[in-house]
């Protein structure tokens, strides 16, 4: 009874009357990749921003961010399973254990005068599963750059999940030129 | 619930929403945060010598099935909640410390009180094999032991032991979008060995082509494991799930010798009240004439010893 989602979708009791012939016992067991592809719902959540709190020295401000997964590698997977996510990766794949490439446009609000309100982040983050391989809490370690134009500053970031991914604390940590900034994101996330 | 309400709520949303309404979860908020009551019984030498067939209930969807020598799990959850919002109600009635050498464990589908994570973490030395149904394997990462997707009615066999896969009418997501590409991935199971067989329904609605189809491949089932709740609310529930009414017509469906209900009071996933199935049941088989030797209601952490060699 007990999973996740919008509603216990009774489309989905899809039934499996059509019964398969009896395949001989071949020895080796076929296994199915999940075939995950983009939904209505799927894309629906992901323009859902996270919240972000920005301190530079002497200020804040708050801002949006979205995250975008171009590239996952999943090292927990089984192997005979392809291991690749693009843009969709399921939680367990995320979270059990994974190296991704990320995007994270932003907007803040507030700025100073003649400061960009958007910004870009890239880089490349691990995840590490540490309850219920990683669906009830993991961690990730991301390093990469924050493009705000025209500065570019080498970021690193440590983050805290929980609830399948689905909650999350970002902290990263950017130096552009003379200056450092801390910034915090409650990262609200769905597959 | 009163003061919780917000933060379940948040929890909730946050997280997409959960499959069974906020509104279970209000109705049982007293006893969302309390300690699950022990088991009636609390098994720890489970091996029964000279047992032909026996069953112990562990819980909800956890049982172990001894056919002979040989071990079978079915959907192993020893977890004090599942999904992290549903907590246990009852203690598991065998410690994952106690569980003996497993020859084969089954998944039924994916849902968080079928396949617990951390509970196969913490068996993860007893088990020889992990079956779980097709498009399952992903949701299985990193373990020691060899796990395999079946397919309806295809079959896994090692030493005379052998499990097939059978058609139920189920839903096979763990997180709800996924739902979209998790088509399959839900199952029961026929369990063989040495003559005996035994039908494990994990979680279905009610379906008479399915049950009877399997009935035909299966014509002498000695023991049906079969779900009776969640029964509440029904519209919701009984696509994909059997009240102990329908579960006494797939049990008849299925021509099997003994029924064994599974699948309720231990995990708060419904506005069942507490033992409100079990009394259903016997409600039933009163009125059709079933005896307790048909129907064998255990209670959490019960062992029964179906035939002796």
């Amino acid at each position: 009874m007990l999973g996740l989602g919008l509603s216990a979708t009774r489309a989905g009791a899809a039934n499996q009357t059509r019964a398969e012939t009896s395949d001989a016992d071949t020895g080796e067991l076929p296994v199915t990749d999940p075939g995950i592809r983009p939904t209505p719902l799927w894309a629906l959540f992901q323009l859902l921003p996270s919240p972000e709190w920005t301190f530079p020295p002497g200020e804040h401000y708050f801002g949006l961010r979205w995250r975008v997964t171009p590239l996952l590698y999943s090292y927990v997977t089984d192997r005979r399973l392809s291991r690749w996510r693009s843009l969709i990766a399921e939680p367990v794949v995320r979270h059990g254990g994974s190296v991704e490439w990320f995007v994270a446009p932003g907007y803040a609000f507030g700025v100073e005068d003649g400061a960009s309100h958007f910004s870009t982040r890239t880089g490349i983050r691990a995840y590490f599963p540490l309850i219920e391989r990683g669906e009830y809490l993991s961690l990730s370690l991301g390093t990469g750059i924050d493009y705000r134009h025209p500065d570019v500053s080498p970021i690193a970031e440590l983050g805290l999940y929980s609830l399948f991914g689905g909650v999350g604390i970002v902290g990263t940590h950017a130096r552009f030129g003379d200056f450092e900034e801390t910034s915090v994101r409650l990262q609200v996330g769905y597959f | 619930m009163c003061r919780f309400a917000p933060l379940l709520a948040a929890l909730g949303l946050l997280n997409a929403s959960c499959v069974f309404p906020l509104t279970i979860i209000d109705d049982n908020a007293a006893r969302t945060f309390s300690s699950p009551a022990p088991p009636a019984f609390r098994t720890t030498h489970p091996e029964q010598d000279g047992a032909r067939l026996a069953v112990l209930w562990v819980g909800h969807a956890t049982t172990l099935i001894q056919l002979e020598d040989r071990f079978v799990m079915t959907d192993p959850v020893f977890s004090r909640s599942v999904g992290m919002l549903s907590p246990r109600l009852v203690a598991p009635g065998l410690a994952p410390t106690d569980v003996p050498h497993l020859d084969a464990v089954v998944i039924s589908h994916m849902h968080f009180d079928h396949l617990s994570l951390s509970s196969l973490d913490a068996i993860e030395s007893q088990v020889g094999q992990l079956l779980v149904p097709q498009r399952g394997l992903i949701y299985v990462p990193g373990f020691d032991f060899p796990t395999d997707e079946l397919r309806t009615w295809r079959h896994w066999e090692r030493a005379g032991l052998r499990i097939t896969a059978v058609p139920v009418q189920h839903v096979g997501f763990r997180y709800g979008a996924d739902n979209a590409w998790m088509s399959t991935s839900y199952t029961g199971y026929v369990i063989q060995y040495r003559g005996l067989t035994v039908y494990y329904g994990g979680d279905t609605g009610y379906n008479q082509a399915m049950f009877t189809e399997t009935r035909r491949r299966f014509p002498n089932i000695d023991l049906a494991l079969l779900p009776i709740a969640p029964i509440h609310p029904r519209d919701f529930m009984a696509p994909t799930h059997i009240d102990p009414e329908e579960a006494v017509r797939c049990f008849r469906d299925l021509g099997a010798k003994v029924l064994i209900p599974i699948h309720f009071d231990t995990f708060i996933n419904s506005h069942d009240g507490f033992g409100e199935a079990p009394r259903r049941l016997r409600k039933i088989m009163r009125r059709e004439g079933l005896t307790s030797r048909e129907v064998r209601i255990l209670r959490h952490g019960e062992q029964v010893v179906l035939e002796r060699r």
